[in-house]
């Protein structure tokens, strides 16, 4: 076996921890600006991130449930095919205003964490 | 759109998430691939980009790992059995003569399932696929729907249970006469199994643990 192949790869999952990490708040500062189905979610954290956060469904429904238990987010069935001939029911996904409070308090955490993470890094840089 | 309705009951089918959660998931999922197609995707593209029904349904049941149904899937083979239990001990008799048929369900029972098939009224035959209907009944409800929601759920396969070894209780004391034969320890086993009679007593035992497991789990 190559030896790239048995060695992890320490950059994929730093990263991918940095996502899940962010991810929750990033659902919920997308849903504050405009309410989305799941896929319209997906999409735009895709287009968003310039395919940065590709996120699956199996990765986004177990956010928007945990949000949705706790109060931060409701679903509802909306007509999404207004002015077509077919219309076609989709679950949409609204910020509530616990959620709303949830964001400004995850942001200013971010804030907060980000500043100290670039302020150590600016510290031993060359 | 036949296909990517397959698709979604291929998905649906290899959930093994507990019932809400499973609607929950089906509910988005559904929107989302509705979204996709809408969106110009294809289901080669969907496939592409989810991978095939099995595999979608492994990535949901692993990101929902605190979600999984406890109840083994084979239990669906037991409401089966009850309905061929059922269908069995009214047929047969119908078919061949209550006696007769009764005689051939059970084929050269003795012992305490002697007593049992040859009671009066009803055919035994008859009697022993209804008591098997219960019991299958039962335990199908105890390894699935009992195990979610209220304690009180637990009471239902308790009841059939119940019903079944009261009843066949019931039988043995009234068709048992002193002029009777004796049978030996082998037959009285093969009846005593053959009545299901202990598959009763061990569900009514495991319906009313699990009721007051259940209860002091929810304090």
């Amino acid at each position: 076996m190559p030896r790239s192949e048995q060695t992890p790869d320490p950059g994929g999952r730093f990263l991918q921890q940095l996502k899940k990490g962010a991810l929750e708040m990033l659902v919920l500062q997308l849903l504050a600006r405009q309410p989305a189905h799941g896929y319209g979610l997906i999409q735009r954290l895709r287009q968003g991130s310039g395919g940065l956060l590709d996120l699956k469904e199996g990765t986004l429904y177990p956010i928007l449930y945990r949000l949705e238990d706790e109060g931060c987010i409701t679903s509802a069935w909306q007509d999404m095919g207004e002015g077509t001939a077919r219309r076609t029911p989709r679950k949409v996904y609204t910020v509530t205003g616990a959620g709303r409070a949830a964001l400004a308090r995850q942001r200013a955490a971010w804030r907060e964490f980000a500043g100290c993470v670039e302020h150590f890094c600016e510290e031993d840089a060359p | 759109m036949n296909e990517i309705k397959r698709y979604v009951n291929r998905v649906e089918w290899n959930l093994r998430l507990d019932w809400p959660t499973r609607v929950r998931v089906m509910n988005d999922l559904a929107s989302d691939l509705q979204s996709r197609l809408e969106a110009g995707e294809t289901l080669a593209d969907i496939r592409a980009d989810l991978g095939g029904p099995e595999q979608l349904a492994a990535t949901l049941n692993e990101a929902f790992a605190d979600h999984l149904d406890p109840a083994p899937r084979w239990r669906w083979w037991l409401l089966a059995g009850a309905a061929a239990a059922l269908a069995l001990g009214f047929a047969l008799p119908a078919l061949t003569g209550a006696r007769q048929a009764a005689v051939g369900v059970i084929g050269g029972a003795d012992g305490p399932t002697a007593i049992l098939v040859s009671g009066p009224g009803v055919g035994g035959g008859t009697l022993l696929g209804i008591s098997w209907a219960l019991l299958l009944t039962a335990a199908f409800c105890w390894l699935g729907w009992c195990r979610h929601g209220h304690p009180r759920r637990y009471w239902l396969p308790a009841l059939l249970s119940l019903i079944v070894c009261a009843g066949q209780g019931a039988l043995l004391a009234l068709g048992w006469q002193p002029g009777l034969p004796v049978y030996g320890p082998l037959s009285i086993l093969a009846g005593f199994l053959l009545s299901g009679f202990w598959l009763g007593a061990a569900l009514l035992v495991l319906s009313l643990r699990g009721a007051l497991k259940k209860r002091g789990k929810r304090g």
